[in-house]
């Protein structure tokens, strides 16, 4: 079984300018994302995908991320929240090998802005993957890359070596 | 140690975009208090006399809607609001789901997730509020209004 950490760090709603007093709700779903660098937060796949967008995708993104963090703080279901054109299953559930059934990948949508995320349990929502899309069909590279944050996120969480959170 | 906001040097370089922030925030606070009142997007196109359309875009924080459109849906919802200020490092004034959100009866973990995790967050919500169902005999009413049994901060502190 392998040893190799794995970092996760979660997204909060202080993460965004002035919002410094923004209190945490307790049963909230807990948006992560997994960082390659335990040291850095800036090495998180979330922030270096918003990172890489052009000027006005990156902006639109930031919007999109801040309502998707803002409805996770009810602790609810996505798609209880917002219609269907918003939040809907990105793709076909595919068959995990790690946990050897059947996982979904969630789209939320924002204007042209698509956030890929996965439930995991104990309310944590792994984001997968942001992008900026005119059309809503996702390549085979971008369905793979998902499926395999979430592969990757799953092995990590039944490893000896488990995860490390980054505050 | 101060949480480092992680988007703050991106989000500083977009001029005006922490202000579009706001306006993202008022519209999921509005779907947030839409659900707290138990009511479904088409109920509050109905009561409003919208297009559904219409609803799901004033939601959507895409649009930077008016005061009058904000005072319009939470009046729909039996709600007002008020202008509160703070300063940036104050904690923000609560809201009317904000107590319930704490108590949602969902947080089941399956037992290996819940060990590497190692948080007292994530334990059963049937140990960490085992005392609930003895409001049940005293008389207190547990709020059910979104299908999900809840108490009040009263209970919970009790």
């Amino acid at each position: 079984m392998s040893k190799q950490n794995f970092f996760l760090t979660e997204i909060r709603l202080d993460d965004f300018t002035d919002n410094e007093g923004s209190s945490l709700a307790e049963g909230r779903f807990r948006p992560v994302s997994c960082c390659s660098d335990g040291e850095r937060r800036e090495s998180a796949v979330i922030f270096e995908a918003l990172q890489a967008l052009k000027a006005n995708d990156q902006k639109a993104a930031f919007k999109g991320l801040r309502h998707f963090v803002k409805l996770a703080q009810l602790g609810k279901p996505f798609d209880q929240l917002v219609d269907k054109k918003t939040v809907h299953e990105a793709f076909e559930p595919f068959f995990c090998e790690v946990t050897q059934k059947d996982e979904t990948v969630w789209r939320y949508r924002h204007g042209d802005i698509r956030i890929l995320f996965y439930y995991a349990s104990g309310k944590v929502v792994l984001l997968a993957d942001a992008l900026a899309k005119r059309s809503d069909k996702l390549s085979e590279r971008e369905k793979n890359k998902a499926k395999q944050a979430v592969k990757e996120f799953l092995e990590a969480s039944r490893s000896e070596g488990g995860i490390q959170w980054i505050d | 140690m101060a949480h480092k906001p992680l988007f703050g040097d991106l989000i500083a370089a977009h001029k005006g975009l922490s202000a579009e922030l706001k306006a993202v925030d008022v519209a999921a606070d509005l779907t947030l208090l839409l659900n707290h009142a138990g009511l479904s997007r088409a109920d509050l196109a109905r009561k409003l006399g919208w297009s559904r359309a219409r609803v799901s875009q004033v939601l959507s924080g895409q649009d930077n809607i008016t005061v009058q459109t904000i005072a319009t849906v939470a009046g729909a919802l039996g709600y007002t609001f008020d202008t509160v200020f703070r300063k940036a490092d104050v904690s923000a004034a609560s809201q009317p789901w904000t107590h319930r959100t704490a108590l949602t009866l969902e947080m089941v973990d399956e037992p290996d997730v819940a060990s590497w995790m190692g948080r007292k967050a994530m334990k059963p919500v049937q140990q960490r509020f085992h005392g609930a169902r003895e409001f049940l005999r005293t008389g207190l009413t547990l709020d059910a209004s979104n299908g999900e049994y809840m108490m009040g901060e009263e209970a919970c502190a009790a």
